[in-house]
């Protein structure tokens, strides 16, 4: 840490002023963009980052939380040499080395010049609704490779000294399906860059061009400072945690996602070794192994704000984090990877950062949270205009873990807590639709002494035929976000095509739908864990839960011992339930893992995963299908393989 | 000669209920505050008529023309403490108002709540009825097994009744055929329907209103009542009217049928009065700067007061057309305090009323902003506010001495330190907040009004780069004073189907124009003309975001001017526009106006004689910039028209306290406005990087 030569009240000015200007950014991004998840969901980001590429000041009123960490250096090592006017333009993960994570990410950058140095960069993304692809929306959980996503563009310069560089942007245009609200989103973030500019040069004007610089080093050192006084309280030690992903495609065995956390002193390094290897679908996470990535210290980010609601918003905050994230796993893949649902994956990251936190401090950590976000997007022909329309239907988000001293968040969860929902009169407006339900799900908070937050339950009608239906991002059918200290739990996700009808049937994890004239859709979200034994929850509260419809008299009795008769609480029966009880402890992490696990012992992933990193990328997309029907047949026989036999088998399958 | 040659504005608020008087014959007027009565509000209003004709000779027989504000509304619905209201809602969505529109406060708090919805989820039934988004019946309403589920909400405890049906907006038909019902069966039973209260499409905004005037309406309806017989027994025979959030003003009965429409009608009567006293000097770019002890209220004057559709109340978000008004957490009770590193903050807790800052000495030891204000010497040690309050020096210095002491700093750094974070914490807020309007502070001046506003709107202008500040001679009761400009106003909406073309727009528009004249003949009061503004809500072919485009003034009613005034408003705001791309049109909207007879209500003052100078009753010590300078301290009510007093200066007058600073020259108008202007500044000047190294 250098030392602080910004004064405790100018410091805090700077902040201030630095804060406003990318709340600025972002207000202006929010009414000028075009894209619907834009408008509808948030999904776009704006911040300064300073000379060295750290994030200096991110939004946190508008926008995404997902900011502050962005490898800024490798956008701006990309040239070497910056004009005044400047604005760089890609989209491309790899030849950014994980600025951006997934191509429909459009990012912009624009070096601010004062008397000839350059004080700072303003950053602007935009998730654009298509970039071209194999799929209208440019996402799909199938694809194989990046270049089945769509456009790829490296960073160019797309204003040249302040001339627009025309041929790039017809390049562009001409690539993707929605060129008009593509380039309205551009012009968007090229406004929210301009502003920038300009309110960094104010600040110059009023305070001097060496106070600032001091002040943009200073802010970041000061959020440094404190996120190793509060890493300091964190006792010392080695926590591990790990969790699934359902992947249906491209792979047979759910990937795993491993994290030990080790704190020493005011410093935590996260080691992802063990974590599964990259995967032929798209959800490789791209952050190239990237110090304090975005993608990757979120949970951690939030710990610091919830304990310290003014902590400076900045990258000084993931300096005191180390990483270990090998290549070759889904965490850090080899370039040209598919990375269209790496949200998915950054979840599961961020549940496994919770869990190691739950064991370094109990009494301070969540239970999980629902560990999925998925936008249910609707898509048909325009009868009136002969266009093809496209819409988010609704993003679903679960609920969060139970809490120390709150019952969990209903109906969304920290994750996707900036996601706003659609009016249901504003879907059915724009989309020939019916919604017959949204609201909370009964009996689907997971049971605790403080309960998990509700999932939501989103039934449709569909009233055109070639309606099409995407949910990216589903997650949670078989696996459960884990309770803790006793409680339950999360809930498993649901989607079911014509409910309670002889033809329903389930979609699981859905890529592409198309429906019929009068199909419905149901989608009930999964939710959080539960915190502490629910048979030690208050028996009023139960009750009050049942009376207000989140849970059911029968879940009373059966997960809470609280026997509910004439909206009232049996004492008696109540107390003879619960005397019999034997008090629930420790974690669970449903059944379906334990099920799991004696097929595949965690050990034996790991083994696997360090003997297939060892090969060629090549050799291990070949070698690893095989390679697991030959393990699993192993552990089933009773004889799970270690390393030496693992490696054994690949030189026999090779 | 009319006998009743009086009109009389009172706004009610937390602390004080202001009253202004003008004589309509005269122009004279008259200004002054009496202590609330939070318990009976009406009983402030008793005082105050009666102080009206024992202090001033104003018999309540001789006013003619009345105009209240309260917040008793607003304070019911922040408190909760109004009606358990039951809701009535379509089947499928019981969580309407729970889930909201989804987003946490803070996603990044693990230890976030989500706000309390105002109706709890065991008062909502869910009712068998649906319409299509095109307004056709798709299941009929159950009326029996509505009356049903509304006898089992008030037999459970709920006390009033809201009914949200979907798409109710395009066809109110189930809606209002189950509310004709429920009065009936249920006469004595607060009943709203959503399309009466708001009919705009978007389910939880307008289901969140109806809900609030749920909460709120049967209180209100028995103040107004009370009011009304209170009213006539003191011999006030005058009409009660009473004002609104859009700025308007309407019957007291009508507020006691919508009064979700008054919630924010302070703030606005303020932004009114601001408006009054700006076209009085001829300003018409103006920054309303309301500083109270928590926030700032800042209203804007572009011509007229801006108006928004996004205003926000506490928790909840307000889609009803109001006076744009947004809040800012730093005011003159925000407590300074150190963080984890030592970092100067400020706020957002506040010391409130109790025990406030700890210069009131009621037993507040956290250093606040007024305690900055009190260290830098703003308050002669002889200065006695109202109520007779004296600010305790030493107790000021003893609570800035706590955070002092740990940062090496002495109290008069320490005092300026706050004074420098709270303005820093303004502009952020500030900023932003301009931008999303697409407005550039430096086209405008700041009005400063409230008690506090005078004291730090000199400091913020310089930051923003507003290079004159407005007082004007009565801040401290310019809501009443406000109240006394504004006309009958109400707001109409009508949701457009998809692919509206012209002719449905103008057919919605000549039906809301016929409906607001239809609310006219309802309202009592007489009016000199009626103007109808019409506008819509329009946005480009595939964007999610609406802008409200007024249709020109004196326009001929035409797409064509409409739609060249939507590039135009574009443009202006995001900076760019694309005229040959495909608009959408999604709302009509029209607002109806009934002009009451305008009376100055801006008194002018006496003026100088030319050589004539302002005398400061005091020179003393004041800090500016860490520096200590002389400073002269001016009573107010000495100045006249056309007197100039160079900064450093205070000025002091019972309802307010002028800080101007070193830099700023300020002169008095006729009006007895006080504008201070930035020394040396001729113009907005173009920022140079040059000047500022130099």
């Amino acid at each position: 840490m250098s030392p602080i030569k910004t004064s405790p009240v100018q410091l805090e000015i700077f902040r201030n002023r630095f804060q406003a200007i990318v709340e600025e950014m972002a207000s202006v991004t929010l009414r000028t963009g075009f894209t619907v998840f834009v408008k509808e969901t948030g999904d776009f980001g704006a911040c300064l980052v300073a000379p060295t590429g750290e994030v200096l000041a991110a939004p946190t009123e508008a926008a995404v939380s997902l900011m502050v960490g962005l490898p800024g250096w490798e956008a701006i090592g990309a040239f070497d040499h910056y004009e005044e006017g400047d604005v760089c333009i890609a989209n491309d993960p790899d030849t950014t080395r994980g600025l951006s994570t997934h191509l429909p990410d459009i990012w912009v950058w624009r070096p601010i010049f004062i008397e000839g140095e350059i004080i700072a960069f303003a950053f602007n993304f935009i998730h654009s609704s298509d970039v071209g692809g194999r799929v209208l929306g440019s996402i799909t959980p199938v694809a194989r490779d990046v270049w089945e996503e769509g456009l790829r563009i490296p960073p160019l310069k797309l204003i040249k000294a302040g001339v627009m560089n025309d041929d790039v942007v017809r390049l562009i245009l001409l690539n993707c399906r929605i060129p008009d609200q593509n380039w309205g989103d551009i012009k968007a973030e090229l406004a929210s860059l301009t502003t920038a500019e300009r309110r960094v040069k104010e600040l110059a004007v009023r305070y001097g061009r060496a106070a600032v610089r001091d002040g943009i080093a200073d802010l970041l050192s000061s959020a440094e400072e404190r996120a190793r006084k509060i890493i300091a309280t964190i006792p010392d030690g080695r926590y591990s945690a790990s969790d699934y992903m359902e992947i249906e495609v491209g792979v047979d065995r759910p990937i795993r996602i491993a994290l030990t956390m080790e704190v020493r002193g005011d410093e935590i390094l996260l080691d992802f070794t063990g974590s599964d290897l990259q995967v032929r679908a798209a959800f490789n996470l791209p952050t190239y192994g990237q110090p304090g990535h975005y993608m990757m210290s979120l949970a951690m980010l939030n710990y610091f704000r919830t304990l310290d609601p003014e902590i400076p918003y900045n990258s000084g905050l993931t300096r005191p984090m180390k990483m270990t994230i090998p290549q070759g796993t889904i965490l850090n893949p080899d370039p040209g990877r598919a990375y269209g649902v790496r949200a998915a994956t950054f979840i599961r990251v961020m549940d496994c950062i919770m869990a190691c936190l739950a064991q370094a401090l109990p009494e301070a950590t969540p239970a999980a949270s629902a560990g999925a976000i998925a936008i249910v997007l609707v898509s048909n022909m325009d009868m009136e205009t002969g266009k093809r329309r496209i819409t988010v239907a609704q993003p679903l988000t679960g609920g969060s873990g139970g809490r120390p001293a709150q019952d969990g968040v209903d109906g969304t969860s920290f994750t996707g807590g900036w996601l706003r929902n659609v009016p249901n009169e504003v879907l059915e407006a724009e989309m020939p639709l019916i919604v017959e339900e949204y609201g909370y799900a009964t009996d689907s908070a997971a049971a605790g002494r403080l309960r998990g937050g509700a999932g939501i339950r989103f039934r449709m009608r569909n009233l055109q035929d070639g309606t099409a239906l995407t949910a990216r991002g589903l997650e949670r059918f078989q696996f459960n976000a884990w309770g803790s200290h006793g409680g339950k739990a999360g809930a498993n996700t649901q989607v079911v095509l014509n409910p309670g009808s002889d033809g329903a049937r389930d979609l699981g994890q859905i890529d592409l739908v198309e429906l019929k004239r009068g199909d419905r859709v149901e989608f009930v979200s999964p939710t959080g864990g539960g915190y502490g034994d629910p048979f030690q929850r208050p028996p009023a509260q139960v009750l009050a839960d049942v009376m207000q419809g989140y849970v059911s008299p029968e879940a009373a009795q059966a997960f809470y011992g609280v026997v509910i008769a004439d909206s009232a609480v049996d004492d008696a029966a109540t107390e003879a339930l619960r005397q019999g009880h034997e008090a629930a402890t420790g974690t669970d992490m449903g059944a379906k893992r334990a099920a799991f696990e004696r097929d595949w012992p965690e050990d034996v992933q790991a083994a696997m995963i360090a003997a297939l990193l060892d090969r060629s990328a090549p050799q291990r997309d070949t070698l690893r299908g095989p390679l697991e029907a030959a393990i699993l047949t192993e552990t089933r026989a009773g004889n799970p393989p270690d390393r030496a036999r693992i490696d054994a088998l690949i030189d026999t399958l090779y | 000669m009319s006998d009743k040659h009086y009109r009389l504005g009172i706004d009610i608020g937390g602390t004080f209920t202001d009253l202004f008087v003008v004589d309509e014959t005269t122009g004279e007027t008259l200004s002054f505050k009496t202590p609330s009565v939070p318990s009976d509000p009406a009983q402030a209003v008793r005082n105050g008529v009666r102080i009206l004709e024992e202090e001033h000779g104003i018999p309540a027989a001789q006013i003619g023309y009345f105009v209240h504000g309260t917040t008793l509304g607003l304070n019911t619905l922040l408190q909760r403490n109004g009606d358990r209201a039951g809701l009535l809602v379509t089947k499928g969505f019981r969580d309407v108002l729970e889930i909201g529109r989804l987003r946490l406060p803070d996603p990044t708090n693990y230890y976030v709540e989500r706000i309390k919805p105002l109706i709890a989820r065991h008062d909502v039934r869910e009712i068998d009825e649906r319409l299509g988004v095109d307004g056709r019946v798709i299941t009929p309403l159950d009326l029996d097994a509505a009356e049903a589920a509304a006898r089992d909400l008030l037999e459970a405890g709920a006390t009033t009744l809201a009914i949200v049906f979907l798409h109710s907006y395009r066809n109110p038909a189930h809606e209002a055929a189950l509310a004709a019902h429920l009065r009936k069966v249920f006469p004595s039973t607060y009943v709203c329907a959503s399309h009466e209260v708001w009919p705009q499409q978007r389910e939880y905004e307008r289901g969140l209103v109806t809900a609030i005037n749920a909460h709120i309406g049967d209180r209100m309806k028995h103040y107004y009542a009370r009011l009304h017989d209170d009213m006539a027994e003191a011999g006030l025979t005058a009409r009660l009217m009473t004002t609104k959030s859009n700025g308007g003003i309407m019957a007291a009965a009508s507020a006691a049928e919508a009064p979700v429409e008054t919630l924010l009608s302070g703030p606005a009567s303020g932004a009114m009065g601001a408006l009054m006293v700006g076209r009085s000097g001829g300003y018409d770019k103006l920054i309303g700067f309301d500083m109270g002890g928590t926030s700032v209220d800042v209203a804007i004057i572009d011509g007229d007061v801006l108006y928004s559709t996004e205003s926000r109340i506490g928790d909840f978000p307000l889609i009803m057309p109001a006076v744009d008004i947004s809040s800012i957490g730093a005011g003159g009770g925000s407590i300074a305090w150190l963080d984890a590193s030592g970092i100067l903050k400020v706020g957002p807790h506040s010391a409130g009323a109790m025990p406030g800052p700890a210069a009131y000495g009621h037993g507040g030891e956290k250093p606040t902003v007024t305690d900055a204000y009190v260290r830098i010497g703003l308050y002669a040690p002889d200065r006695v506010l109202g109520g007779g309050l004296r600010l305790d020096r030493a107790k000021a210095e003893a609570a800035l001495q706590t955070i002092g002491g740990p940062m090496g700093l002495s109290t008069a750094e320490v005092a300026q330190g706050i004074l420098d974070v709270t303005t820093a914490n303004m502009f952020a807020q500030f900023m932003p907040l301009m931008a999303r309007k697409g407005l550039d502070p430096r086209d405008f001046k700041l009005l400063a009004y409230g008690g506090a506003g005078a004291q730090h709107a000199f400091l913020l202008a310089r930051e923003v780069g507003v290079d004159a500040v407005l007082v004007p001679a009565s801040p401290g009761t310019l809501c009443a004073q406000g109240s006394l400009g504004a006309d009958l106003r109400q707001d109409f909406i009508r949701t457009l189907p998809a692919h509206a073309d012209a002719a449905a727009l103008t057919n919605a528009w000549d039906a809301l124009v016929a409906e607001g004249h239809a609310w006219l003949e309802t309202q009592p009061e007489r009016i000199t003309a009626v103007e109808q503004q019409r506008s819509a809500d329009m946005r480009y072919h595939g964007q999610s975001f609406d802008l409200t485009v007024p249709l020109p003034e004196g326009a001929a009613v035409s797409i064509d001017t409409l739609l060249t005034a939507f590039h135009a408003a574009y443009e202006r705001i995001y900076g760019f526009s694309d005229p040959d791309a495909l608009v959408e049109i999604t709302n009509a909207r029209v607002t109806v106006l009934g002009l009451i007879p305008r009376v100055d209500a801006v008194p002018r003052i006496a003026e100088a004689t030319p050589g004539d100078r302002p005398q400061p009753r005091l020179k003393a010590p004041l800090i500016e910039d860490g520096v200590e300078v002389d400073a002269a301290f001016y009573d107010r009510a000495t100045l006249k028209a056309g007197h100039v007093i160079d900064g450093p200066a205070v000025i002091e007058a019972p309802d307010t306290t002028i800080y101007l600073p070193g830099d700023f020259t300020a002169e008095v108008d006729a009006f007895g406005n006080l504008v201070g202007r930035l020394r040396g500044v001729t113009g907005a000047a173009e920022y140079s990087i040059a000047e500022a190294s130099a």
